[in-house]
């Protein structure tokens, strides 16, 4: 069957201007750090993964699998203390990279995802 | 609702003279039930989430018997032998309450692993480790979450210690239940992290009304919705007895 291109595209416009309406700027921001390949998918041979982001300053910031946390400033200051978001750009964007099959992969010892489940700053 | 503490809940509403926290033999080991059938409680899983139901946060003053609740959650969770048990707690517990329950099998003590991390890095470091621990855990228990959250520190730390449990929690497939003295004035600081993160929560606030033997402090116990259920008597040797809210007698079914 042939993909009907038009409606493809109808589609996407629809999900993109779903994502503005409730995201505001934080969607093209997040779209910019799939775009980039910016969602490192890490798993460990027991079978625990989590996400790790790199921002647009370069800095890596930990995003976990089951529960909305993230370890950059903005999801401190907008999501916890103010609460005027509910999400960080890096957590989008591990959302969009998931549904757009996107995010790198990446594969560690158990040892090595204690250190990156901490979320030290790196 | 939590399962795992309505089980702590009807095993103490079952015996008529409470359950002695310290010191063995106050249990009725004969009893084959874990949970009986006509228990005042229903016990039954909630969809999404293992027989010990969603993660949970059990919150009330200093002294108000949680770390009493929590260690026999410990217990129970330890009898279903599904693998070790995980207790986590700044401070070793004062009295390692020997309970009625316990004493059904000696070995079940065995089965649970006290951790006592003395700062909160301490605290996340463990947490992160957890998937290395071998046999896995089958419950983890986190008693007194405040003493991790000192005034000057902010939600994020609140949020990382608690999104680490819940994480750890989700990955082993494992029950959880943290205890916490929420904060006198509102909810500022760390715990306005916290709570967000745990959606169930069960309340122990002070009962004002009931007469209570002298020794006692009682407690109201209530679920989410806000509506106490239970009495809890907490006595000054750290004896707990429970009465439905109705009865305000023994549930002695
Ligand atoms: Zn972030």
């Amino acid at each position: 069957n042939a993909v009907d291109l038009g409606a493809v595209l109808e589609q996407f416009s629809l999900v993109f201007c779903r994502l503005k309406f409730i995201f505001g700027p934080m969607a093209l921001h997040a779209l910019d750090l799939v775009d980039l390949r910016s969602v490192l998918h890490i798993t460990s041979p027991c079978g625990r993964s989590t996400y790790q982001v790199t921002g647009s300053s370069g800095k890596t910031y930990t995003c976990y699998k089951s529960c909305h946390y993230c370890s950059c400033p903005a999801f401190i200051f907008s999501v916890l203390r103010k609460n005027d978001s509910m999400l960080c750009k890096h957590i989008l964007a591990v959302y969009l990279s998931q549904a757009m099959g996107a995010c790198q992969e990446l594969s560690v010892s158990d040892q090595q995802m204690c250190d990156i489940l901490l979320a030290k700053d790196g | 609702m939590a399962q795992v503490l309505c089980r702590v809940l009807c095993e103490l509403g079952k015996h008529p003279r409470g359950c002695c926290l310290q010191g063995p033999g106050a249990g009725s080991p004969q009893d084959p039930d874990p949970v009986r059938k006509d228990s005042p409680i229903s016990v039954q899983e909630e969809p999404g989430y293992g027989p010990q139901g969603p993660p949970l946060l059990l919150l009330g003053p200093s002294r108000s018997g949680k770390s009493g609740l929590l260690f026999m959650a410990a217990v129970l969770a330890a009898e279903e032998g599904a693998g070790p048990v995980i207790f986590l707690s700044r401070d070793p517990l004062q009295k390692v309450p020997g309970t009625g329950r316990t004493a059904r099998d000696p070995l079940t003590l065995k089965q649970i692993r006290f951790l006592y991390p003395a700062t909160p890095e301490e605290l996340l470091r463990q947490l992160s480790s957890l998937h290395l621990a071998s046999p896995s855990p089958s419950f983890l228990l986190l008693d007194g979450l405040e003493r991790y959250l000192p005034p000057c520190s902010g939600p994020a730390e609140g949020a990382h210690i608690s999104a680490l449990l819940l994480d750890a929690a989700s990955h082993l497939r494992c029950g959880l239940v943290v205890s916490a003295v929420p904060p006198a004035d509102g909810t500022e600081g760390p715990f306005m992290a916290v709570e967000r993160y745990f959606p169930t929560r069960c309340q122990l606030y002070p009962e004002m009304t009931t007469d209570v033997e002298e020794t006692a402090a009682a407690y109201n116990i209530a679920f989410s919705n806000y509506l106490p259920e239970w009495i809890l008597h907490v006595q000054e040797d750290g004896k707990l007895k429970i009465f439905p809210i109705k009865a305000q007698r023994p549930a002695d079914t």
